[in-house]
């Protein structure tokens, strides 16, 4: 992973309308999950293509203030699953 | 990046998988490359043939467990989830199917093509997926690598053609080292030049390749190798005249140096599978 539009452990002021995950080679996303300070799922308007690209926004549904985590696992060319997750706060 | 649970599981897999195949193809090679005479090569075979549907086992546990990192506990067989496992593993696994049946075949049939077939086509399986697929460009690399794996088995599975069992005739056992030893002279550099290429292509230079984790597991692979290099020139240079002319003193200093050069190939093999399951190539 290279970089994402929300860094890991932020808090944030204003809740994000979107999230964006670049990827340092063409990766498949195979799965993201939103979940909030209590594990629960918070449901995505969103369907990851089913093809190797480098960049992914994820349309965020709009988020009360509280703690927020989004995961995601990735498959690469080589056939290694690549795991990751961050972890932000929506400010009150 | 979070830990992955399941890594060790992989590296587990990836040992065995690394293990078995590369035992395998090795085998089968020494007994195309008549290094083990074809009176004597129905053990060596029945042990590759094992070997070989070892190495089918590791291979589908470890499209199984890429199913269970990719989608969780039940995907193990999900569709969704194997649509995109399949095509990054699938090439690979085709390869060592083709190979475990082409070994049982050399096997039954006694057939040094059928084995010769078997070993290429395990080499071939470890070019199909892997970081030479994830490179911008893979051009020769994934071919690059079944080559060195190619030569790393034929290498690896020496200790155990070459150990000087009771039943194992002293001429035979001195064929066996002599034409083992003609192979690997020409061989090895090959092995060695591949795996450095590699390994400065995949790290991404020599820089990445000394500070970061992957470039130094590579590192060790390769110190290790250079080690057992060492260990068969003292084979060749003075082992193989030994055995000749004092054949005890000869199997000895072979058993020796076989028992220190499967403890390097295992160090090897553990560096290996380290880099392709726990770490990987530096992002560039």
């Amino acid at each position: 992973m290279r970089e994402t539009s929300i860094t890991d452990n932020a808090t944030l002021s204003a809740a994000p309308e979107n999230f964006t995950v670049t990827f340092s080679a063409a990766t498949g996303l195979a799965n993201v999950t939103l979940t909030n300070a209590a594990g629960r799922n918070i449901a995505l308007a969103y369907t990851p293509p089913h093809a190797m690209t480098t960049t992914f926004t994820i349309p965020l549904p709009t988020l009360a203030p509280g703690a927020y985590t989004i995961s995601w696992r990735t498959m690469a060319h080589d056939g290694h699953v690549m795991p990751g997750a961050i972890h932000f706060t929506v400010a009150s | 990046m979070e830990a992955d649970p399941l890594a060790p599981a992989l590296f587990a897999i990836k040992l065995g998988l690394y293990g078995s195949a590369l035992l395998a193809a090795g085998l089968d090679l020494h007994a195309s490359l008549n290094i083990i005479a074809r009176d004597d090569r129905s053990r060596a075979l029945r042990i590759a043939t094992v070997a070989g549907i070892f190495a089918l086992i590791f291979a589908a546990l470890r499209l199984g467990l890429a199913n269970l990192q990719l989608g969780g506990a039940n995907s193990l067989l999900d569709p969704a989830t194997l649509s995109w496992t399949w095509p990054a593993l699938g090439p690979s696994s085709i390869a060592v199917v083709v190979g475990a049946v082409a070994m049982a075949a050399g096997w039954l049939l006694q057939s040094s093509i059928a084995t010769a077939i078997g070993a290429v086509a395990f080499a071939i399986s470890f070019g199909q997926t892997g970081h030479t697929q994830a490179l911008e460009s893979p051009g020769l690399a994934p071919w690059a690598a079944a080559a060195h794996v190619l030569i790393a088995a034929f290498w690896l599975a020496g200790p155990i053609t070459l150990w000087p069992t009771r039943s194992l005739e002293e001429a035979t056992l001195t064929a066996r080292v002599t034409r083992f030893s003609n192979f690997a002279v020409a061989a090895v550099p090959v092995l060695f030049v591949l795996g450095l290429w590699l390994a400065l292509l995949l790290a991404g230079g020599w820089a990445a390749l000394l500070s970061s984790l992957y470039g130094q597991l590579l590192i060790a692979k390769l110190a290790a190798a250079s080690f057992a290099l060492a260990l068969g020139a003292y084979n060749k240079s003075v082992v193989t005249a030994r055995l000749q002319t004092a054949p005890e003193t000869g199997q000895r200093a072979l058993r020796l140096t076989l028992d220190l050069d499967a403890v390097l190939f295992l160090i090897a093999l553990a560096a290996i599978a380290a880099a392709t399951s726990l770490t990987g190539p530096p992002s560039p």
